[in-house]
């Protein structure tokens, strides 16, 4: 993988949190409320460390655009930013503000709530032990730490990806006391953190606090999360939850193989839970509807330098379980018995099982949704996996 | 991070403003040296040509759009020709009936390959012209000409998002915007949708419409009383005849969508039967293989737009219905488009 792909691999980190703003704003998800402090600030720094000015020109432009151009215009001063008035963005928030498409939205909140809930299972299934783990692979700035480390006492979160990305997200951080202290954190005074290029390029990406930690690292690189100082803090004996949402579905298969095996072989007691695309069925081409899906897909991506290497590969719910059935569901290995369990379904099924009745009454008034076959269509080639393995 | 190469839209604006000023000041009348992102609206003048409307046919067809003027005089006399069609439109055979176009308009060239050249063959649209895809205007001005220059050759209908709330949320506002830098094209074309015929009845054997029956609908002379010149309305028959969906489950049921209903095997046959109809013929959801049988073939759903959104990977369809009422499926699948460069076009969104 080169540079480049690297960095179109990061910008859809950007992609879904302009999508998670997006529901956000329509109603969705109305917990996710830090977001908007969270994006400005991302915005700051994603500008400051561009070395070009023109370069930084561009890019504000097009970030602006990204976020929909709700935010008050000069994102290059951080006093204004930390002083924007969010009551005052919402308000001009109306039926033309272009936010993303229904169908995104639906299928946003589906993502978003239903790994939320699943994560809420887990901490609330554990809640009386002392210690409990989350790991967040290519986390990207993904806001739920903000709003579920404050509610389980014994929980450590832990980030992991880029480092570009955790620097910037540790940058944000630090910058709010918003919020730092739902982390456990002290906001730093802006004259403590750097705001010009080289400052940023030679800043610390690490960020600890008793229950928060950012893990800069490459996933494909099991060296540089072994040999990484940080790695100390994770407790191989705790229960553990393992999140990949759209992450590993970036890796070559190998790469991403190696990485499950990885925690498998490390933690003792954890489970993996994983939202990615399926590309539908190969098998039996020509002419197969069922798999041109993926194969759009994977042209379109390309245009925009992205590759899913596994699409097709596990392109199947049964072919994903046989997959994590191979690299998870190893009862016995030198001695050591496991209880092992994996499931996976795919996103049309959650939402029609898994999602409360309530809450799709709930969003179904916040705005008009035409296209349920297409929802269907796009929801069927998306999975949930939950893979768990635990040392008897 | 990769700036991609997507125009934002305030450079989209930037550049027709740009393009307009300097028009005026060489007074230029051909743009092609300015291939940019977005096709140049053009300012030639229709009437100079040697034939307004086939000029206008000319140029749509090679994807370029009419200029303001002349989509509001294209759009007055596409008016005094569909006002006077009926809410139950009668239409002869041989006819080729067609479903959603939605804007991409260089698969509707490709079904008129297909199909056969307008007007050696007869068509019926059942709506769907805008939204979603990148080419609405194109595609609904295109059909509007054609409509105009064949009033007899060609029906069209209306389908649900020919109406002004949805087009604001499904694109075709922002694209009049993007392509006009206001939004009068937007008020003009939804201004028109109001008089499209909303049904047709071919031979007096095939009703066709964009969704589906109502409940409030039992005969065909009901729909014939309906008044229809006006915005979709949220709830009622109109409303229903171009929102609702077959069903497995029989009778009544509330729709997913949030509009119109969704009726069973039961109410096809009861509704055809009164109306002594063999086939209820509609558009309005995507199917993979472009058509697809429901109610034990009392109902057919035809989808005319390969690779829906460019990210769906369907066949489409169109129907052939002969003099003998014989019926034959066309599929299809998205057009080969020569000399459009891939960056020009949007990546859809997927959930990364």
């Amino acid at each position: 993988m080169s540079i480049d792909i690297d960095d179109a691999v990061r910008q859809t980190d950007f992609d879904a949190l302009s999508s998670r703003l997006s529901c956000y704003l329509k109603g969705y998800t109305p917990q996710d409320n830090l977001i908007l402090d969270l994006i400005p600030l991302i915005i700051y720094y994603q500008l400051i460390s561009c070395q070009s000015e023109f370069k930084r020109f561009a890019l504000s432009r097009k970030l602006k655009s990204l976020f929909f151009n709700i935010f008050p215009s000069n994102l290059l001063d951080i006093n204004k930013i930390l002083n924007f008035n969010n009551n005052e963005i919402l308000s001009k928030i109306n039926k033309f503000t272009p936010l993303k498409s229904p169908m995104i939205n639906r299928g946003t909140y589906l993502r978003t709530t239903s790994i939320t809930k699943n994560i809420l299972n887990f901490c609330n299934k554990n809640k009386n032990l002392n210690k409990i783990q989350i790991i967040s692979l290519g986390s990207g700035n993904d806001t739920r730490p903000f709003y579920i480390l404050p509610k389980f006492e014994n929980l450590s979160y832990f980030e992991l990806d880029f480092q570009f990305t955790t620097k910037l997200k540790k940058l944000a951080i630090l910058s709010s006391s918003k919020l730092s202290n739902t982390l456990n954190l002290n906001s730093l005074s802006l004259s403590n953190l750097p705001h010009t290029f080289e400052n940023i390029l030679s800043f610390n990406p690490s960020l600890n606090s008793s229950n928060y930690h950012l893990i800069p690292c490459d996933l494909r690189k099991l060296n540089s999360i072994l040999n990484n100082d940080q790695f100390k803090y994770i407790d191989p004996f705790v229960p553990t939850l393992i999140i990949s949402e759209c992450c590993i579905c970036y890796l070559s298969k190998d790469d991403s193989n190696n990485l499950i095996s990885f925690w498998r072989n490390h933690l003792n007691n954890a489970e993996f839970l994983i939202y990615e695309p399926i590309g539908g069925d190969s098998s039996n081409i020509p002419n197969n509807s069922n798999s041109n899906y993926g194969e759009v897909m994977i042209k379109n991506l390309i245009c925009r330098g992205i590759e899913m290497p596994t699409l097709i590969t596990y392109g199947t719910i049964n072919l994903q379980i046989e997959r994590f059935n191979k690299l998870i569901n190893i009862k016995n290995e030198n001695n050591k018995f496991f209880d092992c369990k994996i499931w996976c379904k795919d996103m049309k099924w959650v939402y029609d099982n898994q999602i409360d009745i309530n809450d799709i009454d709930r969003i179904s008034r916040l705005e008009m949704l035409d296209e349920m076959e297409e929802l269907n269509l796009i929801n069927s080639h998306y999975c949930m996996i939950i893979a768990s393995w635990k040392l008897l | 991070m990769d700036l991609d190469s997507d125009v934002q839209m305030e450079d989209a604006i930037d550049q027709h403003q740009q393009l307009q000023s300097q028009q005026s000041v060489n007074n230029s009348t051909t743009n092609s040296s300015l291939v940019l992102n977005e096709v140049p609206i053009s300012t030639v003048d229709p009437k100079t040509q040697r034939n307004t409307l086939d000029g206008w046919i000319e140029q749509l067809s090679k994807c370029q759009p009419l200029s303001e003027e002349s989509v509001k005089e294209l759009c007055e006399m596409a008016m005094e020709v569909v006002k006077n069609e009926q809410n139950v439109q009668p239409v002869q055979v041989p006819v080729t009936i067609c479903g959603d176009i939605h804007g991409q308009f260089h698969d509707l060239m490709e079904l008129f390959k297909i199909g056969g050249p307008c007007p050696d063959t007869n068509y019926l649209f059942m709506g769907d012209y805008v939204d979603r895809g990148y080419y609405s205007v194109e595609t609904v001005s295109y059909l509007v000409a054609m409509k105009i220059r064949y009033p007899k050759r060609i029906t069209i209908l209306r389908g649900n998002h020919e109406s002004r709330q949805i087009t604001q949320v499904y694109g075709f506002y922002d694209e009049c915007f993007r392509k006009y830098g206001s939004s009068n094209v937007w008020k003009t074309f939804t201004d028109l949708f109001d008089y499209f015929p909303i049904t047709a009845l071919v031979d007096n054997s095939i009703f066709c419409l964009h969704g589906g029956l109502s409940p409030m609908i039992e005969t065909i002379d009901q729909v014939r009383e309906l008044n229809r010149f006006q915005e979709v309305p949220h709830e009622g028959p109109m409303c229903d005849l171009l929102w609702s969906d077959p069903d497995d489950r029989g009778g009544w049921g509330i729709s997913p969508r949030g509009a119109g209903f969704t009726f069973g095997q039961d109410i096809s046959e009861q509704f055809n039967h009164t109306n002594n109809l063999s086939l209820t013929a509609r558009a309005h959801q995507l199917v993979m293989e472009g058509y697809s049988w429901s109610h034990q073939d009392l109902v057919v759903t035809i989808f005319s737009a390969p690779n829906y959104c460019y990210r769906c990977g369907n066949q489409a369809a169109i129907m052939e219905v002969d003099e003998n009422h014989n019926r034959d499926f066309l599929q299809y699948d998205p057009s080969v488009r020569p000399g459009e460069p891939t960056v020009s076009r949007k990546t859809p969104d997927y959930f990364l």
